[in-house]
């Protein structure tokens, strides 16, 4: 079964491998990315991040992708998990994790779910610098790397 | 009743997350959105920044029906991950 949360709690790594493997019976490949939270942007130093998330629709677009990640690529299981709230510099944001038989489509999906999560959970990131904050916008690198799914 | 929620920066411009909307006049987001700009005078601040809609966490567009019970939610593009 797909599993996606979006929660202020540091997640551990076991756990999900864990629940991903026993969603998955016949997976000869599993691929699991960490998204950590940098200490740098475009302009310097920042000093973590802080995120905010729509209740309700972002765990149910976020299961639709898994869903969308699982038929597409005909993988075994799929999960996801992100983070929300204020996080420090390198921090664990989101994890995604794929099963499937080979590891071409454990890959490519969770390629595929990261890219779409970035266009398509609404979910916002600021980032702060002392006792500033900023909303981070929209990076022109993030919209291409959705196109390269599109058909 | 109509429930509309804001969030990131356009929550912090409105300065709240939740408002609910007498239903009546209202028959598509563009009419919620028309409502916002006469409640909150800094919503027009935001004429030429993008902004997404969504009905009952569905995304939308400005002609999306709206009915009573429904849920609109203003917001900016998504920057997760």
């Amino acid at each position: 079964m797909a599993f996606v949360e979006i929660t202020p709690a540091l997640f551990d790594q076991q756990t999900l491998y864990d629940k991903l493997t026993e969603g998955a019976s016949g997976a000869g490949a599993i691929v699991t990315f960490t998204g950590l939270v940098r200490d740098f942007n475009q302009q310097g130093k920042i000093d973590g991040i802080e995120l905010e998330h729509y209740p309700g629709m972002a765990e149910s677009v976020f299961m639709r992708l898994l869903n969308e990640a699982i038929s597409r690529f005909g993988l075994a299981n799929a999960g996801a998990v992100h983070r929300v709230g204020r996080l420090d510099n390198f921090a664990p944001i989101v994890w995604v994790g794929t099963a499937s038989a080979h590891r071409k489509a454990a890959f490519d999906g969770a390629n595929f779910i990261m890219d779409s999560l970035k266009k398509d959970v609404p979910i916002w990131k600021k980032e702060w610098v002392a006792d500033d904050a900023q909303w981070v916008a929209v990076k022109s690198s993030d919209e291409e790397a959705v196109k390269r799914w599109q058909r | 009743m109509i429930t509309v929620k804001f969030f990131a920066q356009i929550r912090e411009l409105v300065g709240t997350s939740q408002v609910t909307l007498d239903s009546q006049n209202i028959t598509t987001v563009a009419d919620v959105h028309h409502e916002m700009g006469a409640r909150y005078p800094q919503w027009l601040k935001m004429a030429d920044e993008p902004m997404l809609t969504a009905c009952n966490q569905e995304v939308v567009d400005a002609q999306h029906p709206v009915v009573s019970g429904d849920e609109v939610a203003f917001f900016p593009p998504v920057t997760g991950g």
